[in-house]
Parts: C-alpha cells; sequence; structure tokens
C-alpha cells in the first residue's frame, strides 16, 4: 500500500503494525515514492554462537540443575556425547551415566536419542562427586 | 597428596573436514573412565588455525579435563595414550597439557 508522508505522520503506528504483519508500505512525497517501510530481520545468531547461548547459561545460573542419564545403547551414547560435548559440559562416569545440565534433555528430546534419567542433581551434588573422585581414585 | 589437572584438545574434524565419528570419542571416553573414574568434555569456542609444511589446517577443538593425583603412573598413562590419540583421530599431533591444581 502507498502512504503520503502527512498520513505516514499521523498514522505512523497503524502502518508500523501493517508492515509487522506482512504488508509493504511505500511513503510517497509529492506523488513520488520516496521511502519505504520495512520491518527489521530478528538478529539470528551465528550456529554455533547458538549453541552456546542455548546451553552458555549453564554456568551464570546459581541455581543450574543437572541431571545424571543413561542411554542403553551406546550408540545413542555416542550420538549424544558428540552432540552435547559442543554446547556445554559433559561428565562421564565409569558406570556409563553421564552427568549433563538439564537443559540437555531438551536436546535430547529434540534430537531423539534414547535416555533414562536417574538421578537430578544441583551444584553441590556434581562437586562432591568430582571432589569424591579426587579423594578416592580408581 | 598433590593433584593434577591434565587437558586434552581433540579435533572434531578430520583434516580433511570429514567430522570425527561418535566411536573415536567415546573409546577415548572409554579409557579415561576406566583408568580414572570420570572425565568432562568442554566445547571450546575458539577454533584454531595452524599451518605444517605449507598447508593449513582448521581445527574446533573439544576439551576433555581429568583432575588426578599427581603421580608418575598417572603421567605415564598419558605419554601412552597420545599416540593412540594422534591415530585415532588422524592427526599430527595431539595437544594434552597438564598443571598441578589445588582442591581447596
Amino acid at each position: 500500500m502507498t502512504a503520503t508522508l502527512e498520513q505516514t505522520q499521523s498514522d505512523l503506528r497503524r502502518l508500523v503494525n501493517l508492515v509487522q504483519q506482512g504488508e509493504g508500505v511505500v511513503i510517497t512525497s509529492q506523488g513520488q515514492a520516496v521511502a519505504r517501510l520495512t520491518v527489521v530481520p530478528r538478529a539470528t545468531p551465528s550456529p554455533d554462537r547458538q549453541a552456546l547461548t542455548d546451553y552458555g547459561v549453564w554456568d551464570s545460573v546459581s541455581e543450574m540443575k543437572f541431571v545424571k542419564v543413561e542411554f542403553p545403547p551406546e550408540q545413542d551414547a555416542g550420538a549424544a556425547l558428540v552432540g552435547l560435548m559442543r554446547r556445554g559440559r559433559v561428565t562421564c562416569l565409569r558406570d556409563g551415566t553421564f552427568i549433563l545440565p538439564f537443559p540437555a534433555l531438551k536436546w535430547l528430546q529434540e534430537n531423539r536419542i534414547p535416555h533414562s534419567v536417574l538421578q537430578q542433581l544441583n551444584q553441590d551434588d556434581v562437586t562432591q562427586a568430582l571432589r569424591d573422585l579426587l579423594a578416592h581414585p580408581a | 597428596m598433590s593433584h593434577r589437572r591434565y587437558e586434552i584438545y581433540l579435533p572434531t574434524r578430520h583434516n580433511d573436514g570429514s567430522p570425527v565419528g561418535a566411536a573415536e570419542f567415546m573409546a577415548t571416553r572409554q579409557e579415561l573412565v576406566a583408568q580414572f573414574g570420570a572425565c568432562s568434555f568442554f566445547p571450546e569456542a575458539f577454533h584454531g588455525t595452524w599451518i605444517s609444511q605449507g598447508q593449513t589446517f582448521e581445527d574446533e577443538n573439544v576439551r576433555i579435563c581429568v583432575d588426578i593425583e599427581d603421580t608418575l603412573e598417572n603421567a605415564a598413562f598419558f605419554e601412552r595414550l597420545k599416540p593412540r590419540l594422534r591415530s585415532r583421530f588422524r592427526q599430527l599431533e595431539i595437544w594434552i597439557v597438564s598443571f598441578e591444581i589445588r582442591v581447596v
């Protein structure tokens, strides 16, 4: 649609709403097209940055929870490890289980990787588990 | 007893650009957890570029971290592990560093 400069000035909010809904608005002055209202595209982080953003909260949220999971088939464990280790911390334990930040569950579900959640952990649990290993090495 | 942190930097792609498979990482994980009980994988946000014999290689790395007792036996384990990792990940070199840590 077209709108004169005067119409644009008096009705800018409605025109912006139209643009956001996909309508094109050309602004005219003295019968000539002089400008166009366009939507500003939403900034999309690069894939790597997106991955870090997805899981970047892991270190900054004090109440972040963790989960201990297992993957019945070894093949699924491999797919999970490769996918998650590029997004955040993955701690592997001798019994075949993995400690993951809670948001990793969403990634597992999105990627349809079968898994069982064995335990929910908080930061203290994870720290204690690692300290126990240090105090009582294999 | 003093403690030491070992860090292994592994590529996610071979030098020809093909992705490293899950089996290579799982085998490495298995060796470390069997020896030390646990290990942690961390993403490395930085991409590395290096030149060898006129060729440029680009790495996107994952860091494996293990905190263990500072013993000669443990040091020897990583000495033996390194050539296996070179072969497994088809790399000319694998970067492994260690430094003393103090658990407060």
